[in-house]
């Protein structure tokens, strides 16, 4: 990463998920853009990762954070998502207490961080379409709890890429649209919900069903 | 030929920096035979050793590999602990098994040293592996797993075959020398997150300042240091290398080693304008020549921190856990 720029703008964003919903490899394919074939590690706390895109004519640096996701380090996710702007909740397709885990993460996110924008991410997408009949949790439901969540829906894969470079590049440009939006006088994260799309514009929004 | 597996069956990526590692070999390799018949001395053919103050600055110069299971065991403490309770480690593979738990556990087993020979496959060491995780958890049962372990225990049998003694050294880890470090609310683990950054705060304030002022905490850089004690952090060979002062010395040497990485990289540290340059400066001074030269790191360890004094750090290590 080069040194950073005049006029760039920070945008923190936390990965949350149950263990193994793919949280790593989803960073680590977007961040290298590719996918190793060696197995990965767990990841002990929270791993880091930036990357620098440009929308809509602005610098953004999004500052990635990969939490693990074992159920002993639920107690230092707070520290970790403290300040976020955007959550990846992932949840691996072919398992419903991944799914579970998932909305846990939301309500979570709902109490503590409410300004920060949710992305719903069903990991693995190439398992299922080997086997459809792996897909643990109805697509109904995953989007109704979109809906509920005011959410992004995404289906990826990090083996093939699919939908992977679009989740991020919807984070940073919503964060765009959001600051554009934002009065310049009042540059208050309290203010952020307000330029948010309307529900009707995001309802049901998915991006690959 | 340079081979592309180390001496512990690590795979060597393309980046890996032979010529770093060459130039401190040919040096190490003397300072490795020199402390090889100093050893030779003190153990003679003894199978246990005593704690002395000679064993403790023995331990802090790096014991040589053929030795390591057996003075590790004595001086931690395992090796008596091990004696008193010879049928507890294969009653406990014996005994039944809780299933979550394992389930937990076997999730791991593959994503441990995924790029080393030995547990790439399924046979090789991710038995044992297994085996002593399973062991460990049931036998403290209020502690249960936690993801890390799967790193130590990792290490060690990389060293040690003899999986009784692995297991012994582990319940010594976390029962003794590091005692709450892994209990499920993890508070002892974070509560040194804040310490360390009471000793950069004590002995280099400006970095102290700096870091702070770009909101790092320390929980982000130090946490995987602290859980892992460093394996799968620095390289095996320096990981070992604290090891040696940590079954003699207990977590005392887990701050002096995370307060040199920060101190020794001072001025890089300085440097950085913004919270991504100092997590990228931290990323990689784990892996900088200076941490490969793992004599030269002990030595500044113990020669550049100046005193550390329990007292004081016992006092701060309280005040960090009264922390919300």
């Amino acid at each position: 990463m080069n040194k950073r720029k005049e006029g760039e703008l920070d945008l923190k964003i936390v990965l949350l998920g149950k263990a193994y919903a793919g949280k790593t490899c989803l960073v680590q394919r977007y961040v290298n853009q590719m996918f190793t074939d060696t197995p990965y590690q767990n990841t002990i706390g929270a791993a880091y990762a930036s990357a620098r895109v440009k929308v809509h004519g602005k610098t953004v640096i999004l500052n990635i954070w990969d939490t693990a996701g074992s159920e002993r380090y639920q107690s230092m996710s707070r520290i970790y998502y403290r300040g976020a702007k955007a959550a990846v909740l992932c949840f691996d397709l072919t398992d419903p207490e991944s799914f579970d885990k998932a909305r846990y993460w939301s309500g979570e996110l709902e109490r503590n961080e409410p300004n920060c924008l949710i992305y719903l991410c069903g990991t693995k997408k190439d398992m299922v379409d080997i086997e459809p009949g792996s897909r643990a949790t109805p697509v109904s439901q995953v989007q109704s709890l979109a809906r509920d969540l005011r959410s992004e829906l995404y289906e990826t894969s990090s083996t093939t890429g699919e939908k992977v470079n679009e989740v991020f590049m919807k984070i940073a440009s919503d964060f765009v649209d959001n600051i554009k939006n934002m009065p310049l006088e009042k540059p208050s994260t309290d203010s952020f919900r307000i330029s948010q799309p309307s529900d009707g514009q995001r309802k049901g929004w998915c991006s690959s069903c | 030929m340079r081979s592309n597996v180390d001496g512990y069956g690590f795979e060597r990526g393309e980046d890996f920096d032979y010529k770093t590692y060459e130039e401190f070999m040919a040096k190490y390799i003397s300072i490795l035979a020199r402390r090889a018949s100093k050893w030779e001395v003190l153990v003679q053919n003894k199978t246990s050793i005593v704690k002395s103050r000679k064993v403790k600055r023995f331990c802090r110069k790096g014991i040589p590999n053929g030795h390591r299971a057996m003075v590790w065991m004595c001086v931690s403490g395992a090796d008596e602990k091990m004696k008193r309770n010879p049928d507890t480690y294969k009653k406990l593979l014996l005994s039944q098994k809780d299933q979550s738990l394992m389930d937990t556990i076997d999730l791991d087993l593959h994503r441990t040293f995924p790029e080393n020979i030995y547990f790439s496959t399924s046979d090789g060491l991710r038995k044992p592996l297994r085996n002593v995780l399973g062991a460990v958890a049931h036998k403290n049962h209020d502690q249960g797993y936690c993801q890390g372990l799967n790193f130590i225990v990792g290490l060690l049998l990389l060293l040690i075959k003899d999986e009784e003694k692995v297991f012994w050294l582990m319940d010594t880890l976390i029962n003794d020398l590091l005692p709450d470090y892994y209990n499920p609310d993890m508070k002892a683990v974070k509560a040194d997150q804040e310490l360390l950054g009471e000793i950069i705060r004590w002995k280099d304030p400006e970095v102290y300042a700096h870091i702070e002022k770009h909101s790092v905490s320390w929980c982000l850089i130090g946490i995987k240091w602290f859980i892992c004690l460093f394996a799968d952090v620095l390289p095996v060979e320096t990981v070992y290398r604290i090891w040696d002062c940590l079954f003699y010395e207990g977590a005392k040497i887990l701050y002096r080693v995370s307060a040199m990485l920060v101190i020794q990289n001072r001025d890089k540290l300085l440097a950085c304008k913004s919270f991504t340059e100092i997590t990228d400066v931290f990323k990689e001074i784990v892996n900088n020549p200076t941490i490969v030269d793992c004599h030269t790191f002990l030595q500044k360890c113990f020669n550049e921190l100046g005193s550390f004094p329990i007292a004081r750090l016992k006092k701060l290590q309280e005040e960090c856990r009264e922390r919300p």
